[in-house]
């Protein structure tokens, strides 16, 4: 009966780090779609001048960054900034971005675009660098909790 | 008619009172909203339309942002080059003027910016409208060159769209329209080509050459420039029927850039307030017919 709560203990607090760590998937994930939207919208701009909502109305992909910006541009609703994976500084960069984006003209906006093509490429860099980094650390960590709670039962 | 772009209490209002007959909206921040209704003028208010101004809905700059944000679906660098000349079109041919802060660099325009008006023209589709000049366009089979004349607000471009939809089912021949300003957003036949936003310098080099029309049809001729391309087509043995801003034929023929028998049929709008409603109409020598 010891054995099999250690166990289940030992699953359990595996588990917790591998959500707590999917924070950082999660984030790696949202910079990847920021970085590739904000490519597409660059060439748009450049090149075939369709509108965002043209350009989000063909995308079939529902990440949260898509979706924010599916709600407020589609759908013209508020914007739900409520990705919890995101700290308060990065909420306000995604904020930004939104309501930004179509303001200006086409060198306005490219200029923009290319900056924000700057900041972002970095952040993404950082978020793979966390990625690898703090996720087997997350895992491992539960798996060592667990351990210890399965030895203190036993 | 699409008017969706509108914000909410607008729209609202508007479903009050019946859209056939508002032909404009005019929006001035912080001013009351008015209309153009039955060529009548009035406040537009929550429950639809009032002539008493404290129960207009009052425009506010964030309305006119919504609008713009809307009409442009959130990239205003895709509509740049319409805004450079003071308008932009909705994808349902609703043509809005636009008044702002214009951006020059180096003698260019480059944009408008912090936008403060609005002119939302409605346009309408009155079928049959151009029964009464169709007999003056096609004679005997043949198309005639024809000019509309009227000011502003008379009905042109409406008995223009319905004279393209008239000679697509009467005239085998190609069609070509040259829209500026993208109001011929639903005409459609198995004749017609359109060329939509260019000026009519491009438009009649690069259509005439690739298109091969037989009739061009075009809105509103406006300098010199235009028409001398009236008249290289017309010399190319393609037919025109085109329309000019101007209250009469006989200030219209005093003008610099008016060029004189480029037109076989001249028609002359009448001002009492009926759209498309012919009042004269002058021939080649400039003689009542």
């Amino acid at each position: 009966m010891r054995l099999f709560l250690g166990v289940v203990l030992l699953i359990i607090c595996t588990f917790i780090g591998y959500i707590k760590s999917n924070k950082y998937y999660f984030r790696r994930l949202f910079y990847d779609d920021f970085l590739q939207f904000n490519s597409r919208l660059k060439n748009e701009v450049a090149f075939k001048q369709s509108t965002i909502k043209n350009l989000l109305e063909n995308e079939k992909s529902e990440t949260d960054f898509i979706k924010v910006l599916k709600t407020n541009i589609i759908f013209n609703q508020d914007l739900p900034f409520n990705i919890n994976y995101l700290n308060e500084t990065e909420l306000k960069q995604y904020k930004d971005y939104v309501l930004d984006i179509g303001t200006g003209d086409k060198v306005l906006q490219m200029e923009f675009l290319q900056r924000v093509d700057e900041e972002v490429s970095k952040k993404q860099k950082q978020c793979r660098e966390d990625e690898e980094k703090y996720k087997k650390l997350y895992v491992k960590l539960g798996f060592f909790i667990g351990l210890i709670l399965l030895i203190l039962v036993l | 008619m699409d008017l969706s772009f509108l914000p909410i209490k607008y729209t609202n209002a508007i479903k009050n009172i019946d859209i056939n007959y508002l032909y404009e909206i005019r929006l001035r921040t912080g001013y009351a909203v008015k209309v153009n209704y039955n060529n009548k003028n009035a406040y537009l208010s929550f429950y639809g339309l009032t002539q008493n101004c404290k129960d207009a809905i009052i425009c506010s700059s964030f309305d006119i942002s919504e609008i713009i944000k809307n009409v442009t679906e959130h990239s205003l660098y895709a509509f740049n080059d319409r805004i450079k000349e003071g308008f932009i079109t909705t994808k349902h041919g609703v043509r809005i003027g636009i008044a702002g802060e214009c951006v020059f660099c180096e003698n260019k325009i480059q944009t408008i910016k912090n936008f403060s008006s609005l002119n939302i023209r409605i346009p309408h589709q009155i079928n049959g409208c151009s029964s009464g000049v169709i007999k003056e366009i096609i004679n005997q089979g043949k198309v005639n060159n024809t000019l509309i004349i009227s000011p502003p607000f008379l009905g042109k471009t409406t008995l223009l769209k319905d004279i393209a939809t008239e000679l697509n089912k009467v005239v085998n021949l190609p069609i070509l329209i040259i829209d500026e300003r993208g109001e011929f957003n639903n005409i459609e036949g198995e004749n017609i080509d359109k060329i939509t936003y260019s000026n009519k310098n491009y438009a009649f080099n690069y259509g005439l050459r690739s298109l091969s029309p037989s009739v061009v049809i075009t809105d509103e001729l406006s300098n010199s420039e235009d028409w001398l391309c009236v008249k290289n087509a017309v010399n190319s043995g393609i037919k025109i029927i085109a329309s000019c801003h101007s209250d009469c034929l006989e200030n219209l023929a005093s003008k610099n850039c008016f060029i004189k028998n480029l037109f076989d049929r001249y028609i002359v709008l009448s001002n009492n307030g009926e759209f498309g409603k012919v009042e004269k109409v002058f021939n080649k020598e400039l003689n009542e017919v």
